[in-house]
């Protein structure tokens, strides 16, 4: 007993998805294109031929350029890719979770708190220890703490969403202001240190950094998307998500110490990133609506496509000079998004 | 005059068989650099990536050395110290061909561009090889040997350490051991003379004057023109309550007293009030701007400005080999009859006589008062 109407609800649906992969497949290409362009450019101006011959057999190209295009480029360009998938995921997650368009690791004072727990290490020397371990070691940590607080301080006050982004507000402000007393008082070379871990820059980079974000995203991000479902019923409204049987404290626990995980570890190898977190969810919407099984992984492709183009600009702005990523992404990003959202144009596909 | 010419002959041929011989040794070395490093370098480096101390890597390697630079951070030549840039580029035009590396405190240093370089050997400024974090791992990492050198620090055996360094890496040892032995008894004879007069030190306070009366410059602690007075004899009054440079407030240089005030200035023409000093600079207008300084809130009653004991000096002249010159003139400004018969200004030029290709017109050591120092 077929009803047409379900039938045809079901096939246009079904189409609806198919569309959604081709959309996916499109970025995906895009993205192996910007990863190439990445590796090709580079402050050293050399010959792209050079480059990808080098790229292409390592074996056989001499050492400078092989420490160049194995050691410096490529770690970067992948490095912008997971950073991208990890902030773009956690930034759907977070607007999702708290129901706020506002919601990012950077608005909710992660980065923020992850570039003190930095500050707070490079002020004090690293305590002694190897400084490309402890100082992201320490950046992770804070990042950790103040995603706990922002839980701890939702859940007293019954798990509001306004409540934990208010919170979330507040330690943005506190931690930029404990920077800022820290810088003021380190000693010159120190407070340069701390400026530049701030800045937020894909040079930091390295095989060994790009490795561990890649784990980290690949163990959070499938865990979240199992939740995709219950994510989606909670866009619904929490009554309703509710109604549907979906615990919703677990799953903002899950979910919360999930990207905390993910965004903490990404942030602390490369400093703060901003504008990824809360761009690439919305530009993700547009493409595809709030379905979460398609919302939260395009978010970390579109990302991922965001962030490597920021770094293939930061790169050509000024041939020869590397400006830092961090700054592209908001100066060349922002006009872009204001015009999305003043077009109100809905590309959902 | 017949023993300097001597000196200077013997110098020549010394450097002439040192560079003639450099051939001979072209195997690698271990040489120990100011951070206590030891690193392995194949001499004669042919292609050098120098990121800082510019002149003071020409004074002690000549300049034939910089034919041999390939790389350097331009920024902080250029933009540092445009009119000095300027001047040396009349002789060596070419160093405008050189490639740039970027510069570390705006960010711009790129680790990628100095491994294109293929340089043979790298000196970067212990800032530098500060601030650059992990890329200097990077560099040593790759086999490039890096060497470190330091003329900020205040412990003046560092600046010895760094000439002496670069003397072994440019194969100029003996031109390297004068220069440092006219530092080290420039230095020997201040201290001496102080110590005998046994005078109570003067109060001195120093700022730079990069922004002007209407706001206060950084002052110093042990640090740089601190320890300039430290060594000279003098008592700082900003030495307690900043460690390396940091500005105070103006009612603790008005409760302090200071018996002499010394503003550093350098050719900030860009800043309507600055301190002027430096190269192409004229008395008569670094005069003026220092008049200004005196117009501060309750400056005129300091014991300095009553009588007459203010004074400003080249900052260029800090933080580089001829710092011994601006040394004899912090030392004379605070005991002038000490050292009346130094004259700063004049040391200074000479040494660039004797070690570097331009000479500095300008004004360099000043009193406010003409004629008088």
């Amino acid at each position: 007993m077929t009803n047409p109407a379900v039938d045809l609800a079901i096939a246009m649906h079904r189409r609806a998805e198919r569309r959604r992969m081709v959309a996916f497949l499109a970025l995906f290409l895009l993205l192996g294109g910007l990863l190439v362009l990445d590796i090709a450019t580079g402050p050293a101006l050399l010959p792209v031929s050079d480059v990808l011959a080098t790229l292409a057999g390592p074996a056989g190209a001499d050492l400078t350029m092989r420490a160049i295009v194995w050691d410096l480029r490529l770690p970067m360009a992948l490095m912008a890719i997971t950073v991208g998938v990890a902030l773009g995921t956690s930034g759907a997650t977070m607007q999702t979770l708290l129901d706020n368009p506002l919601a990012s690791p950077y608005t909710l004072g992660l980065a923020a708190a992850a570039g003190f727990g930095a500050a707070l290490c490079i002020q004090n020397g690293g305590w002694g220890l190897n400084p490309s371990f402890i100082v992201p070691a320490c950046a992770f940590v804070f990042a950790c703490l103040a995603a706990a607080t922002i839980y701890g301080v939702g859940n007293i006050r019954g798990m509001g969403t306004d409540t934990m982004v208010l919170a979330g507000i507040a330690l943005l402000f506190m931690f930029h202001s404990l920077q800022s007393l820290l810088q003021f008082k380190a000693t010159p070379e120190v407070g340069q240190q701390i400026v530049f871990w701030l800045f937020g820059s894909l040079a930091k980079a390295t095989w060994t950094s790009v490795q561990i974000t890649a784990v980290a995203c690949l163990i959070a991000v499938p865990l979240l998307m199992r939740e995709s479902w219950k994510m989606t019923a909670l866009r619904l409204g929490e009554q309703r998500a509710r109604a549907l049987g979906v615990n919703i404290v677990w799953l903002r626990f899950v979910t919360i110490a999930l990207i905390s995980f993910m965004t903490a570890t990404a942030i602390s190898f490369v400093g703060t990133i901003g504008f990824i977190g809360l761009v690439a969810p919305h530009l993700a919407r547009y493409l595809v609506g709030e379905d979460q099984r398609f919302l939260l992984p395009l978010s970390g492709l579109v990302g991922a496509l965001l962030l490597s183009a920021a770094s293939v600009v930061s790169k050509i702005l000024m041939p020869g000079v590397l400006v830092p990523v961090g700054i592209v992404t908001a100066v060349v990003g922002v006009p872009f998004f204001l015009h999305l959202i003043l077009s109100r144009r809905r590309l959902a596909v | 005059m017949f023993r300097s010419f001597c000196r200077r002959t013997l110098l020549a041929a010394l450097t002439a068989v040192a560079a003639f011989s450099l051939p001979a040794f072209a195997q690698p070395i271990k040489v120990i650099d100011v951070i206590g490093r030891e690193v392995t370098v194949t001499l004669p480096a042919k292609r050098i990536m120098l990121g800082f101390y510019f002149e003071d890597f020409l004074a002690v390697g000549g300049t034939e050395a910089m034919d041999r630079v390939v790389g350097i951070s331009k920024a902080a030549w250029k933009d540092w110290r445009p009119q000095n840039w300027e001047v040396h580029l009349t002789k060596r035009p070419s160093l405008d061909q050189l490639a740039d590396v970027g510069e570390v405190e705006v960010n711009t240093f790129s680790v990628e561009k100095v491994i294109a370089l293929r340089p043979d050997l790298v000196i970067l400024g212990d800032w530098q090889a500060k601030g650059i974090g992990a890329d200097f791992e990077r560099l040593v990492k790759l086999g490039i040997p890096v060497v470190v050198t330091d003329y900020h620090t205040p412990d003046l055996a560092k600046h010895y350490a760094s000439t002496r360094l670069m003397g072994t890496l440019l194969g100029t040892e003996a031109r390297a051991e004068a220069i440092v032995k006219e530092q080290e008894d420039t230095l020997t004879l201040i201290r001496d003379r102080v110590a005998r007069s046994g005078r109570a030190q003067p109060k001195i306070y120093i700022e730079l004057g990069n922004k002007g009366p209407a706001e206060q410059g950084v002052s110093y602690g042990d640090y740089m023109w601190g320890a300039m007075a430290n060594e000279a004899g003098g008592a700082s009054i900003t030495r307690q309550v900043v460690k390396t440079w940091a500005a105070v407030s103006p009612e603790q240089v008005l409760a302090a007293k200071p018996d002499v005030i010394l503003i550093a200035g350098s050719e900030w023409r860009r800043h309507a009030t600055a301190q002027l000093m430096g190269e192409g600079v004229s008395a008569d207008e670094a005069r003026t701007r220092l008049n200004g300084f005196l117009k501060r809130p309750g400056w005129a009653d300091l014991p300095a400005v009553k009588e007459g004991r203010v004074h400003a000096v080249y900052h260029g002249a800090s933080r580089t080999i001829p710092q011994h010159a601006a040394l004899q003139h912090v030392a004379k400004v605070l005991y002038p009859d000490l050292f009346a018969d130094l004259d700063p200004e004049a040391t200074y030029r000479s040494f660039y006589r004797k070690y570097l290709p331009i000479v500095p017109e300008g004004t360099f050591m000043l009193n406010l008062t003409p004629g008088k120092v």
